[in-house]
């Protein structure tokens, strides 16, 4: 049987934020990033989760394997329908914020991660698309 | 197929052993009809269905008149009959001489349920393939009750929290919930108290994922701990892990880390607890 090029897992319990970061875990081992990448990927899923299920209440993470014609990587988007988030720019700085992380969350997700993206429109959802480049 | 009153009670003969073929079989098939609790089918070679007892009728909602002559894959959710699971049953039964199978199958009003299902080959004298035979269980309540004792072992009862004369050594499990890590405060505080420890080893070398709420909880419970009089050490953070913490920009203030729960003891030996010290 081939393996899953993207998968999703939606997000509406605690216990669905383990859930994210089993496939993700599975998704980037099977991609071949190495034990500290999968790490850092699975760690920057947990913080992404969290976030979604803790403003929004509920959403869906989905994941794909994807490639330019240089690199292979994976993709890992966080779509909700939640409150949005009012600046984008300051919650990326680290320390901010309006829950109860470290106000680490999306700032220290964008370290993680070779790409990000927030699409946030306040009142109609919040889509966090971060990407994960293998080292070739 | 004779339909038997319903509710009709078969009352087995002391002789029916030595009864007429005849008699045994027609009894015979009155048991199969009134069972219950099991779908007991026969398909013909090819998977149409030929009878139907009162256990089909209740598990899966179709009548006997609605489903007979209908090939068996109805009772099949369409991501298996897409994967060819119905044919391949068949043949696995014909080959192994029996077919055992756990999962979801489909009710006439298109609800499933959590099936076991075995699939017998009926050969004739010659060795012809006549049909199969085919028993069905719905185990719906067993796997919710299975569910739920995976879902409790996957939370809570997986910290475990052990002393050791005067220290508390704190086990977490690889990939904890959030529920499981906003209990770590507890059941540390908890047993400080009980067992008037002096310090707690949090080993950590299962842990795959240190995310910021589970590095916030960690440093909070420490901070707990020295406001009690105790001392706490991260005993055996994997290296990606430390790196991952460390990109992310966490930090465990005054915390004591170290490699491993032996190097975590050392470090005890050579510097006692708090209350310890001139």
């Amino acid at each position: 049987m081939n393996a899953a090029a993207e998968g999703e897992v939606s997000i509406e319990t605690e216990g669905d934020i383990v859930l994210a970061r089993r496939a993700v875990r599975e998704a980037a081992t099977r991609a071949g990033f190495g034990v500290t990448d999968v790490t850092r990927i699975v760690t920057a899923a947990s913080e992404l989760a969290r976030n979604t299920f803790q403003y929004a209440g509920k959403g869906i993470m989905h994941w794909r394997l994807v490639e330019n014609s240089e690199r292979h990587g994976l993709e890992l988007r966080f779509v909700d329908k939640g409150p949005g988030i009012p600046d984008v720019n300051l919650a990326f700085q680290q320390g901010y914020s309006t829950g109860e992380g470290l106000g680490m969350g999306l700032s220290g997700t964008k370290r993680l991660m070779d790409e990000m993206e927030i699409q946030s429109h306040p009142g109609q959802g919040t889509t966090i698309t971060v990407k994960k480049w293998r080292k070739t | 197929m004779r339909k038997p009153a319903k509710g009709a009670v078969i009352d087995l003969p002391a002789s029916v052993t030595s009864a007429p073929l005849g008699q045994t079989s027609d009894l015979f098939q009155l048991l199969v009809d009134n069972i219950r609790d099991y779908a007991i089918i026969l398909l013909d070679p090819k998977g149409t269905v030929l009878t139907w007892n009162t256990g089909a009728e209740r598990l899966k909602g179709w009548k006997a008149g609605e489903i007979i002559g209908q090939n068996f894959s109805r009772f099949y959710p369409p991501e298996d009959l897409a994967k060819g699971k119905t044919e391949m049953e068949l043949e696995n039964a014909l080959e192994q001489g029996r077919f055992e199978d756990e999962g979801w199958r489909v009710r006439k009003d298109g609800s499933r349920f959590w099936a076991n299902v075995i699939i017998t080959p009926l050969l004739d004298k010659q060795g012809e393939l006549r049909g199969y035979g085919k028993v069905t269980r719905d185990l719906t309540e067993r796997r919710k009750g299975e569910d739920k004792v995976r879902k409790n072992r996957m939370n809570n009862s997986n910290i475990s929290v052990i002393r050791v004369r005067d220290l508390l050594m704190v086990t977490m499990p690889a990939d904890p919930d959030d529920p499981t890590i906003s209990a770590l405060q507890d059941k540390v505080l908890t047993a400080m108290e009980q067992h008037e420890a002096k310090g707690v080893v949090l080993d950590i070398s299962s842990v795959e994922t240190l995310d910021s709420f589970f590095a916030r909880t960690v440093a909070e419970t420490a901070q707990m701990v020295e406001l009690m009089g105790g001392r706490t050490i991260i005993a055996g953070m994997r290296p990606a892990v430390a790196v991952t913490a460390t990109q992310i920009g966490l930090t465990f203030g005054k915390i004591e880390t170290a490699l491993n729960v032996d190097r975590a003891l050392d470090l005890v030996a050579n510097k006692p607890m708090p209350d310890q010290q001139p």
